[in-house]
């Protein structure tokens, strides 16, 4: 339904660049295929799920003698000299209540091994070193951004030659009224053998206009053929380094209802090449890595592959300090670091769902763009689309929220969303075709009050006392159920 | 061509809703005061229908109190209204109900016999055209064989003639017989009327409610002062839970317009969740509708109200 919703990192949305399906004829094709960048292995690059070395013993078969020796070695290794787990720093930003990771080694390797955070200058995966290198012509092949920009303008042609189309349809009609007014009295049989009649009654569509634009090049390329045949030669070197191909008037056209900053590229390359490709800059990358909350505490509690530093950059924020200090955080303004830690914190229910989904195995990203809490992946962004669409809402099952007055109202709207908050998210989802899962999750009492240890100590036990109830919800219609 | 219902029109308060009975009232409201309702009345034998619905017209509680508020309508307690009026009600105001009643019932049911009985002459003179037709086309064909003399397995036509011949009496017998038996049915049966079932009581009723029976301006949710302001602005509000909104802005009748915004009202100090401000902008964007959001500055001031229209730009 909405092309722009697919992710652009997936297999198939990468295989084939938009450019390329507007370039029909055979000379025009062929060259630029050749020039298409081979695809990324995501399989390979993605084969960990999570950014933490395992080293398994090697296999034990019984009837072996051998296999028990090497077991028992490799064992021993491990035990005497247990090897390194790797550990990646990030670092708290107290003014934005952010965690963020500069390093790019670790950048790719939270990216790489299970999809965690997100390029701050980037739309999703930290893209913008390639992206930068592509527009100063140093590097070839094409980023998710690119792609999606380069079908946005496509797509807005297409709309543009449709509503031309559209307008013309009207007019012919127009004019065959006005003739059939005329000529009302003379001829009674003319209208149904005006041009216009097999014209309206076929629907205009976009793939209808893909396929007249289509035409409509390959018709220029042979007109064009015809015409001055001495210089194919000296196009098709022009095809073949990838620069603009000039002289098609509807190729033309095309570049100058785009006003998008990649099509002019190619005289840019051109300059630089001229200039001299020995002293191209080098791009310095200014992106970081921007952790949600919820995955930053995910790694560093749950992995042990993070340690986060405080804003002096200097001293790692210990794990029971990092709890009470990412829920103080999870309201704007924060709260004083002095207040205690309540039980419905809406970071420490996020972090419950987060690490609940995360532990099923799904690769769980934010929903912002769905209007949702969170996104399941089944593998990653880079291998399908989402499935699911979750919605985080607290419940206050125990009796302890039912005792005051002011304990119900604050459970009340903490709980409330109106009707049309739910038909519209659910709506949304169905044009992406996601399941919406509402996930309640059962709040605790407050506890602290009766431990001796406080709470923040013993993180497992505090995040055992929560559940997690996941509810998937439909819009049935009767009418197109029926059997 | 229809006649204006005097005014105020009465809304029925029924089991917390707001009806109209009166097809006048509901046509009139559409046309001069912009308010369209829910059409909600199911055909008797099909309660489970859900398209192309019929009288009674819901309204919205808002839009029952903007009426009131303009002088056009007055709530009227329907429950309180039937039975004083049925108690009230007098002997020979009851005869002369029933009669009149019986006397549309004739009405319609001579209306319909005569429609029927036209459409059966009309069937049955195509027919005697049709039969007549070939009859003359068989006739010239005989006569041109005879006329060429060639040897033809004669046996054949004149019989078809004949047969023909026959089948024409039959024919030209049976409809004598038919009207024979319409003109009977038209003599018979003036007796038997149709059955009248009206859509409104205020005939044996009175139209105007008395003071006791009329009920305060309706309650409403804290969006009506968007809702009026909306509506002040020449747009045709309908209810939008589909597009998951409070209502739908329709630049002119829903009829003739897809709608323009998808409405949502919000307190001037209430704390909103940007997350549903992005779902509702993206589900506008989507539909090519913009989601707007809204409400009175000052409480109790339609004036102050302000709207925010909220677009995808990237999509």
């Amino acid at each position: 339904m909405h092309p722009g919703v697919q992710h652009p990192k997936s297999p198939d949305a990468s295989s084939v660049p938009a450019s390329l399906k507007t370039e029909t004829s055979p000379k025009n094709a062929s060259p630029a295929r050749r020039s298409r960048p081979p695809r990324p292995n995501h399989r390979h690059i993605h084969r960990f799920p999570f950014p933490v070395d395992v080293h398994p013993l090697p296999p034990l078969i019984p009837h072996n003698p051998l296999s028990i020796v090497s077991v028992l070695l490799s064992y021993l290794t491990y035990l005497i000299a247990p090897p390194q787990q790797h550990v990646y720093s990030a670092y708290f930003d107290s003014a934005t209540s952010s965690v963020h990771v500069t390093d790019p080694k670790a950048i790719r390797a939270l990216w790489e091994m299970g999809f965690f955070g997100k390029g701050s200058l980037s739309r999703s995966e930290p893209s913008w070193v390639e992206r930068e290198k592509k527009r100063r012509g140093l590097l070839g092949g094409t980023t998710s951004e690119e792609v999606t920009r380069q079908r946005r303008t496509e797509r807005r042609e297409l709309k543009m030659d449709r509503a031309r189309m559209e307008k013309l349809i009207i007019q012919e009609r127009l004019k065959a009224e006005a003739a059939a007014r005329q000529g009302a009295d003379s001829t009674v049989e003319q209208p149904s053998q005006s041009p216009s009649a097999d014209v309206s009654t076929e629907k205009f569509s976009l793939r209808k206009a893909k396929e007249a634009r289509l035409l409509d090049v390959q018709r220029a390329v042979q007109q064009d053929g015809e015409v001055n045949f001495p210089d194919t030669s000296e196009k098709q070197t022009l095809n073949g380094s990838g620069k603009t191909v000039r002289f098609s008037p509807v190729v033309q056209a095309k570049e100058f209802t785009s006003d998008s900053a990649i099509l002019q590229l190619p005289e840019v390359i051109a300059e630089e090449d001229k200039a001299g490709p020995e002293e191209r800059p080098t791009v310095e990358n200014e992106e970081h890595l921007h952790l949600s909350n919820e995955e930053a505490f995910f790694l560093v509690y749950g992995l042990g592959a993070l340690t986060i530093l405080d804003d002096t950059r200097r001293n790692i924020i210990p794990t029971s300090a990092l709890l009470p200090l990412l829920c103080h955080h999870s309201k704007f303004p924060p709260r004083d670091s002095s207040s205690e830690l309540n039980p419905d914190d809406t970071f420490l229910i996020s972090y419950v769902v987060y690490h609940h989904f995360r532990s099923l195995g799904w690769v769980v990203r934010s929903g912002v763009k769905f209007g949702v809490d969170y996104l399941l992946y089944n593998r990653g962004p880079v291998f399908s689309h989402a499935e699911f669409a979750i919605v985080v809402i607290p419940s206050y099952v125990d009796q302890y929220w039912k005792e005051t007055e002011e304990r119900r109202t604050h459970c009340a709207t903490r709980v409330s969303r109106s009707w049309w908050w739910l038909h519209c998210v659910n709506r949304v989802q169905a044009q992406v075709k996601k399941s919406l899962v509402v996930c309640y999750v059962e709040v605790p009492p407050p506890v602290s009050y009766d431990l001796d240890v406080p709470i923040e100590t013993d993180i497992g036990r505090l995040l055992s006392q929560y559940q997690v109830r996941e509810m998937v919800v439909r819009r049935w219609v009767p009418n197109r159920t029926r059997d | 061509m229809d006649s204006d219902p005097l005014l105020p029109v009465p809304i029925s308060y029924i089991a917390g809703s707001y009806f109209l009975f009166s097809i006048d009232a509901v046509t009139y409201l559409r046309r001069e005061h912009h308010i369209c309702g829910v059409l909600s009345g199911t055909l008797p034998q099909i309660p489970q229908q859900n398209v192309f619905l019929g009288l009674p017209l819901k309204l919205m509680p808002e839009e029952a109190r903007l009426l009131v508020e303009k002088g056009v309508a007055c709530i009227v307690d329907e429950v309180k209204a039937q039975k004083e009026g049925m108690r009230a009600l007098r002997e020979a105001d009851r005869q002369k109900y029933l009669r009149e009643l019986e006397s549309q019932g004739a009405h319609a049911m001579r209306l319909q016999t005569s429609r029927k009985e036209q459409q059966r002459e009309e069937a049955l003179r195509k027919v005697e055209a049709k039969k007549a037709a070939a009859a003359a086309a068989a006739a010239k064909k005989t006569t041109a064989n005879v006329g060429s003399g060639e040897e033809q397995p004669a046996s054949a036509h004149p019989d078809d003639a004949a047969d023909e011949q026959n089948n024409q009496n039959q024919t030209s017998r049976r409809a004598s017989t038919t009207s024979n038996s319409t003109t009977s049915v038209i003599a018979a049966p003036y007796g038997t009327t149709m059955g009248i079932t009206p859509a409104t009581s205020h005939p044996p009723l009175p139209y105007a409610p008395s003071a006791a029976q009329r009920l305060p301006a309706p309650a409403v949710p804290a969006s009506y002062p968007l809702f009026a302001r909306l509506h002040a602005d020449g747009y045709y509000l309908s209810p939008g839970l589909r597009f998951g909104c409070q209502y739908l802005a329709y630049p002119g009748d829903p009829l003739r317009f897809h709608s323009h915004f998808l409405v949502v009202a919000a307190d001037w100090d209430e704390e909103l969740d940007l997350m549903a401000v992005v779902a509702g902008g993206r589900l506008g964007t989507g539909v090519k509708k913009g989601f707007l959001i809204g409400g009175a500055e000052q409480v109790d001031d339609a004036d102050s109200v302000r709207t925010f229209s909220v677009e995808w730009a990237g999509m």
